[in-house]
């Protein structure tokens, strides 16, 4: 049994139509805003990391 | 019904001359440094992608968000893409399926190959002189009867125009594995068609 469907299509896709769904600044917002984010990413987790330490240092100092 | 049926290569052909390849890298590696570089490889593949996608799902609306996605993914991570001497378009075929798949996964629906009937004709055209509506449906019929991981091949190789070694990229199959799924894939159609298949690489 297969597990896919075939479909004849008699209107074919037009580059003109096509084309319309093209949106080449929009892919590059997305690009841009998931690299802030990334990079978002990497600063909470590096501040976590030194706040950490800096909780441990004291935590120990205070002993 | 024993209808001869010649298994053309597209007329137009895809394949990229190796100077052409090369100089296509030097966009990628252009690329790789700026993204804003990425755009003229956006507009060479844009509309392959799409028709691609288009063709694998039949909805105009989830054609053009997995295609968005697939250009999405494809400059998140194109520092990570390496060059083994096929077109930058292999890699992005190979995107495209996975978000293709990955949709059908989510959705949990069956896949779906949607073929245009103007290229099954012309398929058929040099042989069936006149491939009527009965010969069109048998042959969606035995493409539905077949593996789809064989329709995969089947349309990368004669609707996309692409070589063995480009499928076995886009499917992370070996180019063994791809001809073997389209020489079976011919061997189940020749019950129904005689078939005079016209080799290219």
């Amino acid at each position: 049994m297969s597990n896919h469907d075939i479909r004849l299509r008699r209107r074919m896709m037009t580059s003109r139509r096509i084309e319309r769904h093209k949106n080449y600044s929009e892919l590059m917002r997305k690009h841009k805003r998931s690299n802030s984010r990334r990079l978002l990413r990497i600063v909470s987790y590096l501040a976590f990391i030194v706040g950490m330490m800096v909780i441990i240092y004291y935590a120990f100092e205070n002993l | 019904m024993d209808e001869l049926f010649n298994l053309l290569p597209l007329k137009i052909s895809n394949h990229m001359s190796e100077d052409a390849i090369k100089a296509e890298q030097e966009i990628v590696q252009a690329a790789k440094r700026n993204a804003k570089a990425f755009g003229k490889l956006y507009d060479k593949y844009f509309e392959g992608i799409f028709s691609f996608v288009y063709r694998r799902t039949d909805d105009e609306d989830i054609a053009a968000d997995l295609t968005s996605q697939t250009f999405f993914k494809a400059l998140q991570n194109i520092k990570k893409y390496e060059f083994r001497g096929l077109p930058f378009s292999a890699w992005l075929y190979r995107i495209a399926s996975n978000e293709v798949n990955k949709h059908y996964r989510k959705t949990d629906t069956k896949a779906l190959f949607s073929v245009e009937e103007g290229r099954v004709l012309e398929i058929m055209a040099e042989s069936v002189e006149n491939a009527d509506e009965e010969q069109l449906q048998l042959l969606v019929k035995l493409l539905k009867e077949l593996p789809t991981a064989m329709v995969e091949v089947l349309e990368l190789r004669f609707f996309e125009g692409k070589s063995f070694k480009e499928i076995a990229y886009i499917l992370e199959i070996t180019e063994s594995g791809a001809k073997m799924r389209t020489y079976r894939a011919i061997e189940a159609l020749k019950k129904n068609f005689k078939i005079k298949q016209q080799e290219n690489e």
